[in-house]
């Protein structure tokens, strides 16, 4: 009977370690791999590849975000494979346009207005604005609780700015501050950074007084508490410009299928509401008439 | 004396057991419970952890890449230097890989798994979100590998896979373990030992009991030693108490109603005698009338006259013993505890129903043991035990029957006095009732049914006890134990 007992009590034991040790090998075990969340199969696209130039005014991976979903956009209604192409420069863009690397490339206003007409270059398309019309403005930005309240007030002040090559990297110094009776020397210091979304940063952790971006990205931060202190006039938008004459049949399709969006129509407004913002109100044509007032304000500024 | 248990027997160590096995199997099972939810938490948390470093790592990748498409870059080969900063700076690190969108490596750390073409399970590629799991490399051990597609927009430029060391999530299970089954431990533990401490205050509390019980003394007016107290407990010490009480009253008048019964039995024996010592008396009687006869007849013959003096003497001597002998068993005397010993009492009590046996030619054979062991108790009352066994045997056998009376030195200290007839034998359905108080199968006023009852309670009083075998028409045996006196 008592080894009956003892038996038992060693056999419970065991089947306690024994639980125990099945438990934790159980946990142990991280397992095999969870199958993997799969998206839809997309069939291979063997359609010709279209180029569409990009002048990287953002990080490069903040301009695919914004300007791959057009790429997308066309891709997935047209009948070719639309591919961005980057270049870091304007003059880079015009040269990949000039020897048909890209079909058409998305230029900024003021670098078109230097270097289009001359390298033979045609805007076809500019984002359309909150009017209708194309005519965008550059803003000079303030931090929240910055005292400063007019131009004027930026005297032996540190302002920075977009590229050199961009309206707004230009406005200032061409227009505001002669208008408020004040130069470039006035100031404290200048600097010219790539993109404008860098400029807002700096403005916004302090480095810089104040700062000059495209309206459009200054109402991109309006979260933030950034104030505008002045605005540009009107200035044309930055077109997709193609090279004159040039016929290559995705040109009309991109001017078809862009043109045709329609923002009042809550399936377009959806469609771009991951776009680079200028483009959320759609696009209107252009010609390079449009842009004759830019052309002849830079050949001024280049005179002097 | 308290009677002891192996410890495998007693109540504590079987509550205990029984306690501890379900105690330890409740927390090992909440234990478990506990654990699946700290390990799912644990490799929730590596997992998100892996998933972050891959996403952050992953908008990197996509910018390298970008330069690299757009034919931006300044170097190359800077995919591995960033790869080689990103390892350097993540020690858990064990190895990350770039593929393009159609599975091909582009890039890839220098340390790594043995088999990197086995790196991405089956229809990893078209993920569409970041995915995590866990295996085992040779080598590297547990690995947590994440795999982060590399898209913008609907534009893939491949997928970058990470792999984790997750020994340290393996470690941090085994410590979680460890820790429940420490905690699970000393829990059960400590309310083994509250139970162990608790059971044992209880127990001790029915040991003071038991020692009351054994030491209960219903003559006295000791009272239990018994502490007050305001529990279970000590309701059934106030009950143990009033208990005793009731069995002391009970007893007083038991021992009331005995003593009436003894002297009743004892009346109702003697009157049995009667005609016995009648028959004994008239004997001597008759025998002095005849001589008182023969002497007036012939007064002148002296020496015959003597001759029938002196025979009238005997029978006068024989006279006065008989009823010296009655008066002695009639007399209602004290209990006495002397040493007695059963043969004597055996002798005497067939010298008293001589003339009965005598008269109906009954054969008594008496068997007696010699040097048998002495008991302690009054002969009077021990007498009277022989006598109603006799006297039931006596009725049993009728005339010419057949009697043994045998006395023997039984084991364990203990002495036999067996009562065996050949007579009538009991009725089965009678056997269990012939010691019940007025019980008798005689026909009325021959027997008070008292006889057997008031035997049983001498004998028991005296520390012994009275067996019976009977078979109707064959006999019956009764067999008297009494405890020998240590000192004989």
């Amino acid at each position: 009977m008592k080894r009956w007992k003892t038996a038992l009590i060693l056999l419970a034991a065991g089947i306690l370690f024994a639980s125990n040790a099945l438990v934790l090998g159980r946990l142990l075990d991280l397992g095999p791999p969870p199958p993997p969340r799969t998206s839809a199969d997309a069939p291979l696209d063997r359609r010709p590849v279209v180029r569409v130039g990009v002048i990287s005014r953002y990080a490069p991976t903040l301009t695919y975000e914004r300007y791959q979903p057009v790429m997308d956009f066309l891709g997935a209604k047209g009948s070719y494979r639309y591919e961005l192409k980057l270049s870091t420069t304007y003059e880079d863009a015009a040269e990949q346009l000039r020897r048909g690397d890209v079909v058409a490339s998305f230029f900024g206003t003021w670098i078109y207005a230097r270097l289009g007409p001359r390298l033979g270059l045609a805007p076809v398309l500019a984002p359309r604005n909150e009017e209708g019309g194309t005519t965008f403005r550059a803003a000079l930005i303030v931090a929240p609780g910055s005292p400063l309240s007019s131009i004027a007030d930026l005297a032996g002040r540190r302002v920075a700015l977009p590229s050199r090559s961009s309206y707004a990297g230009n406005w200032l110094a061409a227009e505001a501050l002669p208008a408020a009776g004040l130069s470039l020397a006035d100031l404290d210091s200048v600097h010219h950074f790539d993109y404008h979304q860098t400029v807002v940063h700096r403005v916004l952790d302090g480095h810089f007084d104040a700062g000059v971006v495209r309206e459009t990205v200054a109402q991109e931060f309006a979260g933030q508490g950034i104030r505008i202190l002045a605005r540009s006039g009107p200035f044309p938008g930055p077109p997709l410009v193609v090279r004159a004459g040039h016929t290559h049949p995705a040109i009309s399709e991109m001017r078809r299928l862009l043109l045709a969006l329609d923002p009042e129509k809550a399936a377009d407004a959806a469609l771009t509401r991951g776009w680079a913002r200028e483009f959320s109100r759609g696009f209107v044509a252009v010609e390079a008439v449009t842009y004759d007032p830019m052309v002849r304000a830079v050949s001024r500024q280049a005179a002097r | 004396m308290i009677a002891r248990f192996p410890p495998a027997d007693s109540l504590r160590t079987r509550v205990l057991l029984t306690t501890a096995g379900t105690v330890t199997v409740i927390m090992m099972v909440i234990s478990w419970g506990i654990l699946a939810q700290w390990r799912q938490t644990i490799v929730a948390k590596e997992r998100e952890h892996a998933i972050a470093i891959t996403r952050a790592f992953s908008v990197t990748v996509i910018e390298a890449m970008i330069f690299e498409e757009n034919e931006l870059a300044q170097s190359e080969g800077f995919l591995d230097n960033y790869i080689a900063g990103f390892m350097r700076q993540n020690p858990r690190l064990r190895y990350i890989a770039i593929v393009s969108p159609d599975g091909e490596k582009v890039a890839r750390s220098l340390q790594g798994p043995p088999d990197w073409g086995d790196l991405l399970p089956e229809g990893m590629l078209s993920a569409a979100a970041p995915v995590t799991w866990f295996r085992q490399h040779d080598g590297l051990g547990w690995v947590q590998e994440a795999y982060c597609p590399l898209v913008t927009g609907q534009k893939r430029w491949g997928g970058l896979i990470v792999g984790l060391e997750a020994e340290s999530v393996r470690r941090e299970i085994v410590r979680s373990f460890f820790l429940l089954f420490g905690l699970a431990a000393a829990v059960t533990g400590l309310m083994i030992l509250l139970l162990w401490v608790l059971l044992g205050r209880l127990l001790g509390s029915l040991r003071d009991l038991v020692r009351a019980m054994d030491s209960l003394d219903l003559e006295g007016d000791d009272l239990p030693n018994l502490p007050d107290r305001r529990d279970e407990i000590g309701v059934l010490f106030r009950h143990f108490r009033g208990m005793r009480g009731r069995l002391v009253r009970s007893r007083l008048e038991l021992i009331g109603a005995q003593n009436q019964i003894y002297h009743a039995e004892r009346l109702a024996a003697i009157g049995r005698l009667a005609s016995g010592i009648a028959h004994e008396l008239n004997n001597p009687i008759n025998g002095v009338r005849n001589c008182i006869y023969a002497i007036r007849h012939d007064l002148e013959n002296r020496e015959k006259n003597l001759a029938y003096l002196q025979m009238m003497d005997e029978g006068m001597e024989q006279a006065a013993s008989v009823i010296s002998k009655l008066l002695a068993f009639a007399r209602k005397q004290q209990p006495a505890r002397a040493p007695v010993g059963m043969n004597t009492v055996v002798q005497t009590v067939a010298r008293l129903l001589s003339f009965d046996i005598e008269r109906q030619g009954i054969d008594l054979e008496l068997d007696l043991q010699e040097h048998l062991s002495v008991v302690t108790g009054d002969s009077q009352l021990l007498q009277e035990v022989v006598m109603n066994l006799l006297i039931n045997s006596i009725d049993a056998v009728g005339p010419h029957g057949d009697i043994r009376v045998r006395t023997r030195n039984a084991t364990e200290g203990r002495v036999d006095i067996e009562v065996r007839d050949r007579g009538k034998g009991i009725a089965e359905t009678d056997l269990p009732h012939i010691f019940e108080p007025f019980f008798t199968t005689k026909d009325t006023g021959e027997g008070t049914g008292l006889g057997l009852s008031i035997s049983l309670g001498i004998v028991q009083a005296h520390g012994g006890s009275i067996g019976v075998t009977s078979r109707p028409g064959v006999g019956t045996t009764f067999t008297v134990t009494l405890p020998a006196d240590r000192d004989s």
